[in-house]
């Protein structure tokens, strides 16, 4: 079944969804020379240079510029957009756009169903779990613990972590609890700390916060990037296992852009990580898609994967698709057969196929568990300019307080500290926002000019990624009443926050004064979604202190937990392998697997788990 | 011959393209070369009209004439007029902001509805960036000592640095 052909639709393996996790299965299996049918819903853009250019003028023109705003809608395969999340009212749903939301809370994450997946839109950021987020339940008595083990994940980690090019420094990640294999260094040194971070890192100088009674340390370090650095001369890759280095290895080359292999050697600080990086020096699946062998692996876009046919002996027989040539134009249906299936359309689009297949639900737990990192921010006016507006969006961030004790209580963080001021704060806009209210107070000339040279220099944002718990009323489902433009179903969202993360989101109150404090920001240059409460009102949260707060969260475009995976058939929906309990010959990959959140962004781990699926999964095609 | 001349009357102080720079300069804070460095001087000039019509823009070019000749040598007495004359007025100063809007952003704002209920409302009166190059071009990004997202990148590392006038940190 090796042959490589073009005419017969049966493979070795059918990868459903074209992002960094299928395209990664795509290559692992191609190059043990199985053959793949990679089905992508979207458009196949930006597979050469010129024509990914094209999105990033695209984004300059567009007056929304949110996550999306690159990539144009395509109603043969909605991807959900900021523009389109309102405030949902208690027991209105919110029909707009893509998804369906019915609260409580605004689910205000998206993704991108184009070729390449989210990477082309994400920032970028890719720190590893630390061990104590696979054990939550043992640990600290919440949650569930993972399948897996920090260790059993690890050698994935640096596979992944040499596969997509990470710029870190290893001593730094071991600082705040990461353990590495002997002889492991990161292939790319890390991304200078921006000018903001050092003033931040400076001030935070041996600060400690109390999280429950105990005192922690706020401590800046470098984030681990996938984007372009110096390589590190001193790495060897890991071993083809990850197990062990390989010394006679070569040092790591950076991986520039498609198409044009001189251009993105390096990130150039265009400020634009999200939601679009004009030189490629961020990784995007379309690096990997790019370097595919075609003669293994059948890449087809614009086909939306409608359904999965099951046999009289539960085995999975195939996949139903419609494919459009044009967006929003006629769809003609298809099948193909394999293998095996890999569904790795994301966590929301591989529940969705999933219940529409009646697929893989034998626990009920299919959509269910939706998790995010909720993001809450705090920003202030710095008494002198920071220097914002001239590197990656993030370059460093606090991850001291990812882990401890207090997880018993509420919900740990990882701290973002941004580089373009108070990009996430609500109405903020900086720098056109700025612009907005200067006009409305009628200034001009050099007085306009002088105000936005002082105020929007000195914009701080900083910014908490949230624990959220497995909830099995947090869940996606489908709906005959809410269809898209060819007729597949719209995600059908039910989300709300517990009080295990309300309550971390008024601790982390505590640590943004601690370090605006540290700073010299006078409280009244002190903001905080997070307030407290003057008005009645049945969102106020009563925290411990006794206190009511209004609270507010946006969505960090984590979405996790849809297909988690577990030790028993009866409370997951995959096995360690990412392997279906109800059907042998079914995969079910991505950041819908993870049975919790932690605190870090989770593609990389995604991707560490995606790479040892594929043993796996080769070892049943052998 | 013929062409320099029409060049330098083109250009002449008093010519209608350089009062709309000098209109430009005064509203922005950016001075001529500035302004013409951006390459969209032309492009400002002829949107303009081609939005509002030449009727209006012409009426808005005289109000900043006699703006512009009563306040002539002295700057204080320019800006307040500036301000009465051209910022307060509900004539001229949405036109005027959506003028600094164009030069610090690139962006063309849907004129007030109170504007439109006098004017009635344009065709082509929409909300939109002109260009690819208008946006990189927004003076903004000048006025914050920064670079145009996704564009005229500062180079590797460069943010590390500290900003104009600040000491490392």
């Amino acid at each position: 079944m090796s042959t490589p052909t073009s005419d017969i639709r049966h493979f070795d393996a059918i990868v459903v969804g074209g992002g960094p996790i299928g395209a990664h299965v795509a290559r692992e299996l191609s190059n043990a020379h199985k053959t793949v049918l990679l089905l992508e819903a979207g458009r196949a853009g930006g597979l050469t240079y010129e024509g990914y250019r094209s999105y990033v003028t695209n984004f300059h023109t567009q007056v929304a510029k949110d996550t999306n705003s690159p990539y144009p809608a395509n109603a043969s395969a909605p991807s959900p957009r900021e523009i389109d999340l309102t405030q949902i009212d208690p027991g209105t749903p919110d029909l707009n756009g893509y998804q369906v939301e019915f609260g409580p809370q605004t689910f205000a994450s998206t993704y991108l169903r184009q070729l390449g997946g989210t990477t082309l839109h994400w920032l970028g950021t890719t720190p590893r779990f630390l061990p104590n987020d696979f054990q939550l339940a043992t640990k600290y008595g919440v949650g569930m613990d993972w399948p897996v083990t920090y260790d059993d994940v690890e050698p994935d980690y640096c596979l992944a972590e040499w596969s997509i090019g990470v710029s870190a420094d290893r001593k730094e990640q071991e600082g705040i609890g990461i353990p590495f294999q002997k002889g492991y260094e990161f292939p790319m040194l890390p991304i200078p700390a921006s000018y903001s971070d050092q003033v931040i890192d400076k001030a935070t100088k041996g600060l400690t916060v109390a999280l429950a009674n105990r005192r922690y340390p706020v401590t800046v370090s470098r984030l681990p990037q996938a984007r372009n650095s110096i390589p590190n001369p001193r790495a060897r890759p890991p071993k083809p296992d990850g197990r062990g280095i390989d010394p006679h290895g070569a040092p790591y080359r950076p991986v520039g852009a498609v198409g044009n292999p001189d251009v993105g050697l390096r990130c150039e600080g265009n400020s634009a990580c999200i939601p679009i990086c004009p030189v490629q020096a961020k990784y995007s699946a379309l690096k990997t898609i790019d370097k595919l062998d075609r003669r293994y692996v059948t890449l087809e876009a614009q086909t939306v994967v409608t359904k999965l046919t099951i046999d009289d002996n539960g085995r999975i027989s195939g996949v139903e698709y419609l494919s459009y040539d044009t967006e929003g134009g006629a769809t003609t249906a298809g099948r193909a057969t394999a293998n095996i299936y890999v569904l790795a359309g994301h966590a929301i689009e591989n529940a969705k196929l999933l219940l529409a297949s009646g697929a893989a639900n034998g626990s009920d737990q299919v959509g269910r568990n939706l998790m995010d990192h909720p993001f809450s921010s705090s920003w202030a006016l710095a008494p002198r300019s920071m220097g914002i507006f001239r590197g990656p969006l993030q370059s460093s961030g606090i991850e001291s307080l990812r882990d401890g004790e207090f997880r018993r209580e509420f919900a740990a963080f990882r701290i973002d500290l941004s580089n373009v001021g108070w990009d996430i704060v609500p109405d903020a806009n900086p720098p056109y926002g700025d612009v907005s209210r200067a006009l409305a107070k009628n200034m001009f000339g050099p007085a306009l000019r002088r105000h936005l040279g002082d105020i929007v220099p000195r914009q701080v944002r900083v910014g908490f990624d949230l624990e959220q718990l497995p909830e099995s009323q947090n869940r996606v489902t489908i709906s005959r009443e809410f269809k898209d433009a060819i007729g597949c179903y719209r995600p059908v969202i039910r989300y709300g926050l517990s009080d295990y993360t309300w309550q971390s989101m008024v601790e982390s109150m505590k640590v943004s004064r601690a370090i605006y404090q540290r700073m010299g920001i006078p409280d009244a240059d002190q903001h905080y979604v997070t307030s407290d409460a003057t008005q009645p009102d049945e969102r106020n949260f009563r925290a411990r202190d006794g206190k009511d707060y209004l609270l507010n969260f946006v969505g960090a475009g984590h979405h996790m937990g849809t297909h988690r995976m577990g030790l028993w058939r009866t409370n997951s929906v995959v096995d360690r392998d990412q392997r279906s309990w109800d059907h042998e010959n079914l995969y079910v990959v991505g950041c819908g697997s993870f049975p919790t959140t932690g605190t870090a962004n989770p593609t990389l781990t995604a991707l560490a788990l995606a790479l040892r699926s594929t043993r796996h999964m080769l070892s049943q095609l052998h | 011959m013929d062409h320099d001349r029409a060049v330098a009357a083109h250009h002449a102080p008093d010519s209608p393209l350089q009062q709309f720079v000098s209109l430009s300069v005064t509203l922005t804070g950016f001075d001529d070369a500035e302004l013409w460095g951006t390459g969209l001087v032309n492009t400002y000039y002829a949107l303009f009209p081609s939005i509002v019509g030449d009727a209006v823009f012409g009426d808005f070019m005289t109000r900043w004439n006699y703006t512009h000749r009563r306040g002539a040598g002295d700057a204080s007495q320019l800006h307040t007029l500036v301000r009465q004359q051209i910022l307060d007025d509900p004539d001229f100063g949405p036109l005027a902001r959506n003028l600094i809007s164009l030069w610090y952003t690139g962006q063309w704002n849907q004129l007030p509805a109170a504007w439109r209920n006098v004017h009635g409302a344009w065709a082509n009166d929409a909300t939109f960036i002109v260009s690819s190059a208008a946006y990189s071009e927004g003076l903004v990004w000048k006025a914050i000592h920064a670079h145009p997202i996704a564009a005229k990148q500062p180079g590797y590392g460069s943010w590390a640095l500290p900003p104009d006038g600040e000491e490392p940190a």
